[in-house]
């Protein structure tokens, strides 16, 4: 008997691991068919048309930009709308063109696009209960953020979580994939110091009891 | 005190506020960050909207108010043809924000605001 593949670009609990490897094949599909054509100043991946931008651009200076005008905080909702509003979108789009319907596919391909486009990988802790109601919890890691990578590269030492854009987007991907309403926050940061970017997602009125229950158990209490 | 406690006494609260205040249309409680926790709000509203909204209202009259060294914000106020919307803060960690018609008493509205943000405070500390 052959043992059954592992996801290469997730980390999830063994139960879910075969929605994943099915979500990385077709993924890959889809991000291998890489097309730039400058001249037409235009970069497309399987004839969708995507962006590049400097990461560090898109955290730090654009984070900072916002900040000088709005303040911290509204800088960050900011941001985070603005990956909740990338999550909702992106997550309509893929799930259309694969064609997926069920809730754990849907969302399955979800953390597989945040690696391909470069975003982050993702990690998802075996104490996540995700259902479409308002049990939903979601607890995970970012490795590689592009926003806590963009602060750790540049030796900028945050006093706070910054990945706000990355937890906007898994949020507005897991909405859309359960149809119920869901946030994400930030417990620990790379970019604050910790050894992990670790979020936790659940419907916006669960949110204030784990975030108390988590920052007490990641000792940011 | 449990979530679900919290999250009940809470409600609690704006339902007491709400029927106390004349002229009150809705009222709700927002984390900082921008997420409802809890509402008592009209139906036509959409919560997820709104509540991001007050949040943001709420820091950027923080914000203005420093940089005007105008002290401490007491509230954020808006005054539209038909009604107000008032916006303070209820603790480190939560927003209250209040819909009301433009025949409240508002001077009764900001009392009444003051004593459920103190409330609020207690309960979540």
């Amino acid at each position: 008997m052959s043992t059954p593949r592992k996801p290469q670009l997730v980390r999830c609990p063994e139960p879910l691991e075969p929605l994943f490897v099915a979500a990385e094949d077709a993924m890959a599909q889809f991000f291998g068919d890489l097309r730039r054509r400058p001249e037409k100043g235009e970069i497309t991946i399987s004839d969708v048309r995507y962006l590049l931008v400097r990461a560090a651009s898109m955290s730090i200076q654009f984070r900072n930009e916002l900040s000088s005008i709005y303040g911290l905080r509204t800088a960050n909702q900011i941001i985070y709308n603005f990956g909740r509003a990338c999550g909702v979108q992106d997550a309509k789009m893929f799930h259309k063109r694969l064609g997926l319907t069920d809730p754990a596919t849907k969302l399955a391909a979800g953390p597989v696009h945040f690696a391909h486009v470069g975003w982050a990988c993702v990690d998802i802790f075996p104490e996540s209960a995700p259902s479409p109601d308002e049990n939903y919890f979601l607890i995970y890691d970012h490795p590689f953020s592009f926003e806590a990578n963009s602060y750790t590269e540049a030796e900028i030492k945050s006093d706070a979580p910054v990945c706000f854009m990355n937890a906007g987007n898994s949020a507005g991907w897991c909405e859309v994939s359960f149809g119920v309403e869901l946030v994400a926050k930030e417990i620990t940061c790379r970019a604050q110091g910790d050894d992990q970017c670790i979020f936790i997602m659940a419907p916006p009125k669960k949110m204030l009891g784990y975030t108390r229950q988590y920052l007490a158990k990641y000792g940011k209490a | 005190m449990s979530e679900k406690d919290m999250t009940s006494k809470i409600t609690e609260l704006l339902r007491s506020f709400q029927s106390s205040t004349p002229g009150v249309l809705g009222a709700g409680v927002i984390s900082t960050d921008g997420f409802a926790i809890a509402s008592e709000l009209p139906q036509s509203v959409e919560e997820r909207r709104v509540a991001a909204m007050a949040a943001a209202m709420l820091a950027l009259g923080e914000q203005t108010t420093s940089e005007f060294e105008h002290g401490r914000l007491e509230r954020v106020f808006v005054e539209g043809t038909d009604g107000y919307t008032v916006i303070m803060s209820a603790g480190a960690e939560a927003v209250l924000s209040v819909v009301a018609r433009k025949d409240a008493k508002m001077g009764l509205v900001f009392l009444q605001m003051e004593r459920t943000a103190d409330a609020l405070r207690k309960v979540m500390a």
